[in-house]
Order: C-alpha cells, then structure tokens, then sequence
C-alpha cells in the first residue's frame, strides 16, 4: 500500500514561499509526475514528502498514518536522486545492500535480494564496481535497484533521467513505466520535462510558483489546460495565447481580437476580456485569397496574418506568421511551402479553442444554463448547444 | 539505373588559395622554431618556483647529505675532516638522540589526539551550526593558529606563572599545586603539547570542516531514506568518506608537529630540564648551533629525513587508496 495524502502543504525559505498551500492525494499505485519549470517547488514538494524538509505548514499522511514528524528513516520509502547519490566508497553491490543492512536484515537474505534486484535492472555483471567506474546510465540503474532493494510504500524519483544523453533517455523512460505497471507501486516523480511526464504518468501535478496549477491526467493537462499558465507550459511548440474579447452577437458567442475574429456557438455572455489559446498543431494554414476574406468552411476562428518564417522539423513544419501585433505559430504539413510575405487565413475549430479568464487565469468553460441542465444533449453536439453560459474553472 | 549519391566534396577555405604550381602554399617559414618556442612557455612558467626550491631546498638537502659524512665545527677557516659513517654510528649510540626519539613519538601521538581526533569530534559536533554563527565559530578556533609562537609563548608564560599565574591560582584553589611546570620533568613536556596543541587545533577543525563540506548532502540525505539512523551515517558514510582528509590532517601532523613544537621548546623550556621536553629538532639544533657539531647534526638531520620521507610514502599510498572520485 501507498496512499499518500498532502494536506495544505507550506513551505517557506526566510521570505520565499517555495511550497504554497498545496493539498493532494496520490492513491495507491499512481505515477505521479510533479511537473513544472524550475523554481516552481516541484524538488522542494518532493523532499518534504521523503522527510529531509519541515514543512513550514501543513500535514502529510501516508496510508491514513501522520508522518509529518516522522523522520525519513522511519517513512520507508525509498527515493533516486538526480546526482544518484551511489555511495561512493562502497560497491555496487554494498550500495544495493546498504538499505537492508542498516536495518540488521540477515546476511544471506540480503545476499539473494542484491542478486535478484540486479537481474532485474540488468546490473548483475557490475555488482564488484565502485561507482566511479560506472557510466551515468549504469549509474542511473543502479540508484534505481537500490531504490526497489526493499518494498518500499512508495517511490520518490527526483529528475532522475536529466543526466543521461537523448536516446537513454528514452529507452530508461519506457523501462520506468515497464517497472511501474510491473511493481504496481506509487511512484511520485519530479521533473521538468513534460514529455517524461506525459508519457509515464498516471497523473501529473503541474506546479507554478509553489502552487498548484492543475492536477488530472496527461490527456486532461494537455487537452483541457485549467489555466493559462498549463497552456502555455504543455506542449512544444507552446500554445499561441492571444489577448482578446469575449461577447455575443445575433446570439452567437463571438471572440475578437486585432486580426482575429470567431463565432462559436449559440448563446448569450456578458462582455469578458479572455485569453484565447490556440494549439499549433490545430490551427489550419490557408492562402488568403485577394478578392475577399474567405472564411473558411470547417473552421470557426480565422486569423489573418503574413507569413514571417518557416521551419522544417523534418515530419512536419512551423509556420510563423504575424497576426495583429502577435507571432501566431502554426504546425503545418511540409507539402506545401510557405514563403515570408505570403498573407494567410490561420482557421481553428471551435472545441480546439480554450478560453481563458484573463484577469484569474483559469479556465473558461460552458456549462448548461441550470434550468436546461436535466436536458440531455447529444456529447457531439455539448458544445454547440444554446442557453450555455461561461464558468471559471475552479483551481 | 541507380547513381549513388557521392559524400560531401573535400573543400575547405584553405585549398582555394592556390600557389603558381597549383598546389595549396607552403606554410610559413620558422613554423618549426616557433613550435618548438611555444612547446617551452609552459616551462618558462614554472622555472621561477623550480629555481627556488632548488636553492633553499634541494641544494642544502645535498649539503647536509654531504656534512654528514664530514667533521667540521662550523668555522670557515677550519677545513671539514672526511670520517665516514663515523658522525651516524656516533648519532646512533647518544643517549640524547634515544630520549628526543622517544619524545618526537610522544608529542606526534598527543597532536595525533590534538590536530585530528579533537577536530573531527569538533566537526561532527558543530555541524548543526550554520550560516554567520559556523563562521565565527570556526574564526574563533582557527585564530590561534595564526598567532606567532614567540606571542603564544609570552602568553602562556603569564598563565602559568608560579607567582601570581592564572592557572596555578585555579589549579591551587582545587588543591592541585602545580609549581613552576616548566622547570619540572613531570610536566615541562605536558606543557609543551598543552600550548603547542591550543596553537594546532583551529588548523585541524578547518581542515576537517573544510572536508565535511566537500562531502555532498545527497549521500546522507539517501542513507537517511535507506533507513539509516544518525550513528550509522556517521560512521558508515560520513567517516569513510571523510577518511582521505583525516589522512592528509595526520600526515600534516606527524611531519609537522616536529617543526611546530621547535619554537615553544627553545621559548619555555630550552628541551629541559634533563632533555624532558625536547625532540629531535631541537637536538638538531643544539648538535649544530651548541656543540658546533655540523657532522653531528648533519648525520641525525639524514636519518630524520629518511625516516619522515618513509612515513610520508606510506600516508600517501595511503590516501591513493582510501581517496574516491566523486562525479
């Protein structure tokens, strides 16, 4: 078992709230990521948890126990450091043995456990080596075997892939996950990288200035960002956020902004200034035809621009072009070339629009009016349905 | 029909300039002296420091080496008198030579205790102190060091003076009198180490401190999740990895401690009463500067020499062993 709860979680250096007022659950056998830029807290939320930082404030419990004044010896959990921390005097095997023999665990037990941890992680040809004579990615392997030597409730992981080059980078991050499914343990991991967290995470924390931002699944963080900042921070490229007006017209919801103009779906909203974002991969590049501005068919957003730069990635190609006094990025196939000056339509769809509230941040989005909430609309057709009104997203 | 697609043409800036043969141009002339000038700055660098140890250092070392096999009362119109091993079998047999011996090893252990033991209590002790309060703790201890023997030895003179000292007013209100230590067998040596030992033990928790610090915080961060208690991170991460520093401090110590206790000896006891205090520095000192022996004291400095240097060897093999890389 691992069910790991945070309950307002602080944690301040002198006047720095590096934690701030956090509060989560990870449910036994989640892989949580904790994601966010550097700064954010994500190492220091990790350390409180392991018991080498007081919180400032708050409470933790760890399968319905308090362990906030326990200390980390007595949590059993079990936790890879970024730099590893391999016992640097002792052998890849003492390394392996080093939790279990600390706890007076019997020679030959801890003997056979060492074999079967390194057969595991694919280490058994190295368990005489010193540290120093390993290379980081056997390095890597061995902090993990000395993190599953024992049965630990849960594992902590502090960017434990940022030292190793590109490639192993991703065949460790598939073996993680592998490990993951296989033990069906609560691993908490700490990282800046969102591809790592999107593709190992049961769930992802994305942390901003100490606080939460959004707690849901990768698919949840990346399809429905609850703020600004998570539309921003998820996704390379970054969503193109563009400063803009939320109203209705002849019973449309309309969004406007200097060289972009959408009309979404029926219904009526007080004036609201928003932030509109708008995926790269979801926008549609289109020569604008010089007779007039053709909206396009399937589209319900269009802004108008001037092609800046193309850059060929290879599989695809990001189009950037000026709208406004904005430089909008568009992902476009690479069939088409696209020279600077051309003037463009870049087309959307209204669900791949996120609407943000600019002054909180957070996320917009349409909810049935209370009186029609017992009417079941048809799921294609949620978003388009009339007598909806906006709502924050609550963080 | 397939054509294979050549690799990249070998054209670099250099081969468009073309000599009249059509071929790329010679280099410069002098290419090769200038190499050779440039392989020798590195050199140029050092010369300066080589040429000092070379005179203060490495060239008397071979004058003494030479003395040692003369006899000469350090006159310059006396001629030195070739005698063989005569000066080293004379060495070996004193009886001042046996005794200063037995008194190097006695103050190498007490400043053993001193200079490293002492220290790493100190060290492990204070590592919970932080930030403005560690370093004016650690300026507190390490001043002494930096204090010259001949002040220290002025000072130390007042606190144990016999009349009116300090210490010999607490020691008697206890009911210990303690006299005129100096002048005493029993204690003069004691108080050789108590004043030398003051003076060595900031350099020994800087050194140690210092060793603590090159120690990364991950290593007993993990112990501690691994489930280790604070003995056992002490005393299986923390002292093996403090071991190469504790290796350097005792070498430092035991080739040190000699030269140290020089200059208290010659203030507060001149080696006596009896030779009770002294050491082998100081013999060395009264077999040249007293006696006028130059062989004499030729003689012992050689043996010394080669009994330090093997301590030495062995500390540094020592070292070599226990040291890690940690990257």
């Amino acid at each position: 078992m691992g069910r790991l709860v945070l309950n307002q979680l602080s944690r301040s250096f002198k006047d720095v709230k590096a934690v701030d007022n956090i509060s989560l659950v990870v449910e036994d056998g989640d892989f949580l990521v904790l994601l966010g830029p550097s700064g954010c807290g994500k190492t220091t939320l990790l350390r409180m948890i392991a018991g080498l930082l007081d919180p400032t404030s708050g409470t933790l419990e760890l399968d319905d126990r308090d362990i906030t004044d326990v200390p980390s010896r007595r949590r059993d959990l079990a936790m890879v450091f970024q730099s590893y921390a391999l016992y640097p005097h002792l052998s890849v095997a003492k390394n392996l043995a080093f939790p279990l023999s600390v706890r007076g665990a019997d020679r030959r037990k801890v003997a056979a456990r060492v074999a079967e941890v390194a057969d595991m992680v694919e280490i058994g040809h190295l368990l005489d080596r010193k540290p120093k004579e390993l290379s980081g990615g056997q390095r890597q392997r061995v902090a993990v075997a000395r993190a599953l030597v024992r049965h630990p409730k849960a594992f902590l992981m502090d960017e434990p892939l940022s030292n190793l080059d590109a490639k192993l980078r991703t065949a460790t991050r598939q073996e993680l996950a592998a490990l993951h499914r296989r033990l069906g343990a609560t691993f908490i991991y700490v990282t800046h990288d969102q591809i790592e967290a999107m593709t190992m995470a049961t769930k992802i924390a994305l942390l901003n200035g100490g606080r939460l931002e959004q707690v849901g699944t990768p698919d949840e963080l990346y399809d429905k960002p609850a703020s600004v900042f998570a539309a921003g921070f998820m996704g390379s490229p970054a969503t193109n956020l563009i400063d803009a007006r939320l109203a209705s017209r002849d019973g449309k919801i309309t969004v406007t902004a200097p060289d972009v103009e959408a009309a979404l779906w029926e219904g009526e909203t007080p004036e609201r200034e928003i932030v509109l974002g708008i995926r790269p991969e979801h926008l549609v590049l289109e020569e604008l035809d010089a007779r007039s501005f053709i909206e396009p068919a399937a589209a319900d957003a269009a802004l108008r621009g001037v092609v800046e730069l193309s850059e060929n990635l290879g599989r695809e190609q990001l189009v950037h072009c000026r709208v406004g006094e904005l430089r909008i990025t568009a992902m476009c196939p690479r069939e088409q070339r696209w020279e600077a000056g051309t003037a463009v339509v870049l087309a959307a769809r209204a669900e791949h629009l996120h609407l943000f509230d600019r002054a909180s941040g957070r996320r917009l989005e349409w909810q049935a009016e209370p009186t029609l909430a017992s009417a079941p609309a048809a799921n294609d057709d949620a978003a388009h349905s009339s007598g909806r009104r906006a709502a924050v997203v609550p963080a | 029909m397939f054509t294979e697609v050549p690799g990249p043409a070998a054209v670099s800036s250099k081969t468009l300039v073309v000599g009249p043969d059509g071929l790329a141009p010679e280099r410069p002339a002098g290419g090769r002296r200038a190499r050779a000038a440039r392989r020798l700055v590195p050199y140029l660098y050092v010369l300066p420091a080589v040429i000092l140890l070379l005179v203060w250092t490495y060239w008397p070392l071979v004058q003494t080496a030479g003395l040692s096999f003369q006899d000469w009362n350090l006159i310059p119109t006396k001629p030195k008198v070739f005698v063989g091993v005569a000066k080293y079998a004379k060495v070996l047999s004193l009886p001042e030579l046996h005794q200063a011996l037995t008194n190097t090893v006695l103050y190498i252990v007490a400043f053993l205790g001193i200079s490293v033991a002492l220290p790493l209590a100190f060290a492990l002790l204070s590592r919970k102190v932080q930030g403005k309060a560690r370093t004016f703790y650690q300026a507190l201890i390490f001043v002494p060091f930096l204090v010259t023997p001949v002040a220290t030895s002025a000072v130390w003179r007042w606190l144990f003076a016999p009349e009116g000292g300090t210490i010999p007013a607490i020691a008697a209100t206890l009911g210990m009198p303690l006299g005129n230590v100096f002048r005493d067998p029993d204690s003069s040596m004691m108080s050789v180490i108590v004043i030398v030992g003051w003076q060595m033990l900031g350099f020994g928790v800087l050194v140690v401190s210092a060793g603590l610090a090159g120690i990364s915080p991950d290593y007993a961060a993990a112990a501690s999740i691994d489930g280790a208690n604070q003995r056992q991170i002490t005393w299986r991460i923390v002292l093996p990895l403090l071991s190469p520093s504790l290796v350097f401090l005792a070498l430092m110590t035991i080739l040190l401690s000699a030269q140290w206790t020089y200059p208290i000896i010659d203030l507060v006891t001149q080696g006596g009463p009896g030779n009770s205090s002294t050491n082998i520095y100081y013999l060395l000192y009264q077999f040249g500067f007293r006696n006028f022996d130059a062989g004499l004291s030729s003689a012992a400095g050689m043996l010394f020499f080669v009994g330090f240097g093997l301590v030495a060897l062995v500390f540094v093999e020592l070292s070599e062993k226990l040291s890690f890389h940690d990257n």
